[in-house]
């Protein structure tokens, strides 16, 4: 019975070890062209853009640069 | 106008990836000329006119005319004139020295889309080149 188990353990610490490596944040952002209608110039525009994280672990914004 | 901004993330399959706001601005206030170049001899007095136009239903007043050096370029700010809605700067410098001069106009307005208007002044007095004499 011994020789059955161990076996199946085996195969399933595999399976969690590779699960765990297989894990990661997804970025995908929602919409990443935000097209405005024409202002004149010195208007001061505002637009949230949303970034989705479709993974399994937490995602990070690590930096943004501006234009 | 179109503009990027860079985003990085710890995704590994995307640690980099671009938004992007993009659209048209009008330009509501002409300036002409934007940069005023002037050139001549010593002696010279050098003048410009740069005239101020603002499109309809963007109207202004100009509060407060200022120069950053304000030494040999002067700067005369003129009204509106004849129901006209055009703003003027008259630009004019001397030197009696071969020179190279430079200044920045500072409009400060009541627009809230343009509280302020730059012109850039360039100005090069040239060294004359001596005149050959004719012999005999």
């Amino acid at each position: 019975m011994k020789k059955i188990i161990i076996p199946f353990m085996i195969i399933g610490l595999l399976l969690v070890t590779q699960a765990t490596a297989w894990s990661a944040p997804k970025a995908v952002p929602v919409d990443s062209v935000y097209n405005f209608e024409p202002v004149p110039e010195g208007t001061t525009l505002s637009h949230d853009f949303i970034v989705k994280n479709e993974g399994d672990t937490v995602l990070n914004i690590t930096g943004v640069i501006p234009p | 106008m179109n503009k990027k901004i860079q985003v990085m993330t710890d995704d590994p399959d995307n640690k980099k990836f671009y938004l992007v706001i993009q659209g048209r601005v009008k330009r509501i206030i002409h300036i002409k000329p934007r940069i005023v170049s002037l050139s001549g001899s010593p002696g010279e007095t050098l003048e410009a006119v740069v005239t101020i136009t603002p499109d309809e239903g963007y109207e202004f007043e100009v509060l407060e005319l200022k120069q950053k050096f304000n030494k040999e370029i002067k700067a005369e700010l003129i009204r509106p004139q004849n129901g006209k809605k055009d703003w003027q700067v008259k630009v004019s410098c001397f030197s009696d020295k071969a020179d190279d001069l430079y200044d920045f106009i500072t409009l400060k307005t009541d627009s809230p889309h343009k509280p302020t208007l730059k012109i850039r002044v360039y100005a090069i007095y040239f060294d004359q080149a001596p005149k050959k004499q004719k012999k005999g």
